[in-house]
């Protein structure tokens, strides 16, 4: 068991939608979690860029949502985290729980990548494993060189091969500087939003009964990983497809960055997302 | 040709996304775009003056290869070519 990090945060309607903690808001939170683990279990981040050139990137997110949680639920809650090195510093995960005082109602697993600063004013940055020094700093029950968990290909595949195409769309956006971090580089705790416009919008505009189950109900799981990231004043695609596979609908999205003179089929996939929802009978 | 930037590269290029030059090569095209933006040279170039591996270039859509960024004045350009230049991931 990773050594915690736990902070207690006041509830405020923005973090809700009208049925549930909003992902983005979940996914936030865990940036809240990874800076108090790094904090407590490596150094502080701004001391892992200027004095070690490191930092990390999300690589992909798994959030599971445990049980019923609106705004009228909790005054409070507890954002309780855990850094874990798996394969030899290949990789940070980031273990969050968040918990209410009926108990825990979202679970968010983090997957980070290393990155090793150039030293330009730029940020860029080459990924890299974490540095023995670095490593050193994780206890051995902190330390797994096992296989790391990536939910997101298996359930894809499940819903691709075995489901049922219900709906489909494509929309674009602008990627603001308000999305992006010191770097200019998209921040990854705003993707859920984007495929959520994505979503919604093919919902409203197809007025199909059984898509709205992606408004009226909340999400159980939201999973995605990043490919490539996208940047200040870059244009983004965003294809959905939805598939019915048992008692779930899944709006599966990939977002495709539109580069100049680039065509459009050789377009970078930058992410791949997951909506699941539950279908009541 | 045409030069664009995206990204992280922009606030050294004075948030101009396209430049337009002239260059015989990929060699003069680097050294012209370092004269015109003087903070852009650091970020771009390292230390032997190569591009550094952080960045991409993509010359009329297709990616050019790292060996060619290493030997940039045998990399031929014409008047109507664009060169997009972009930070593969950056640490923020």
């Amino acid at each position: 068991m990773p050594r915690r990090h736990k902070i207690t945060v006041p509830i405020d309607t923005c973090q809700f939608s009208p049925t549930q903690l909003q992902p983005a808001t979940a996914l936030r939170f865990g940036m809240m979690g990874l800076a108090g683990t790094i904090r407590n279990q490596l150094v502080d981040w701004h001391l892992l860029k200027t004095e070690f050139r490191t930092t990390v990137v999300i690589a992909g997110v798994a959030l599971d949502y445990l049980r019923p949680f609106q705004f009228f639920s909790a005054a409070e809650l507890e954002i309780d985290s855990g850094l874990v090195a798996r394969r030899g510093g290949k990789f940070l995960e980031l273990e969050c729980r968040l918990r209410a005082a009926e108990g825990e109602v979202a679970r968010l697993a983090m997957l980070t990548r290393p990155v090793r600063l150039s030293g330009s004013e730029a940020l860029d940055a080459t990924p890299t494993d974490l540095s023995e020094p670095l490593l050193r700093r994780f206890q051995t029950d902190e330390r797994d060189d096992g296989s790391i968990v990536r939910p997101l290909p298996a359930r894809l595949e499940g819903f691709v091969s075995r489901g049922t195409l219900v709906a489909e769309g494509s929309t674009s956006f602008f990627v603001s500087r308000s999305d992006c971090e010191i770097a200019d580089q998209w921040q990854n705790v705003r993707l859920p939003d984007w495929l959520a416009s994505g979503r919604e919008r093919l919902i409203l505009h197809q007025a199909d009964p059984l898509l709205t189950v992606g408004l009226r109900e909340p999400m159980t799981r939201f999973l995605a990983e990043f490919r490539r990231p996208m940047f200040f004043g870059d244009e983004g695609v965003l294809r959905t497809r939805v598939y019915q596979h048992r008692a779930i609908l899944a709006f599966v999205h990939e977002i495709t960055c539109a580069l100049p003179s680039v065509a459009e089929a050789r377009r970078p996939l930058c992410a791949i997302g997951i909506e699941e929802f539950a279908l009541k009978n | 040709m045409k030069v664009v930037f995206s990204g992280t590269l922009l606030r050294f290029v004075n948030y101009k996304k396209e430049v337009e030059l002239e260059a015989a090569n990929l060699h003069e095209c680097i050294g012209q775009l370092g004269a015109q933006f003087p903070s852009l040279r650091p970020v771009l170039l390292n230390g032997d003056g190569g591009v550094r591996n952080t960045h991409q270039l993509f010359l009329n859509g297709e990616q050019v290869d790292s060996a060619v960024t290493s030997n940039a004045a045998a990399c031929h350009l014409k008047g109507s070519d664009t060169l997009l230049i972009l930070t593969a991931i950056a640490g923020g």
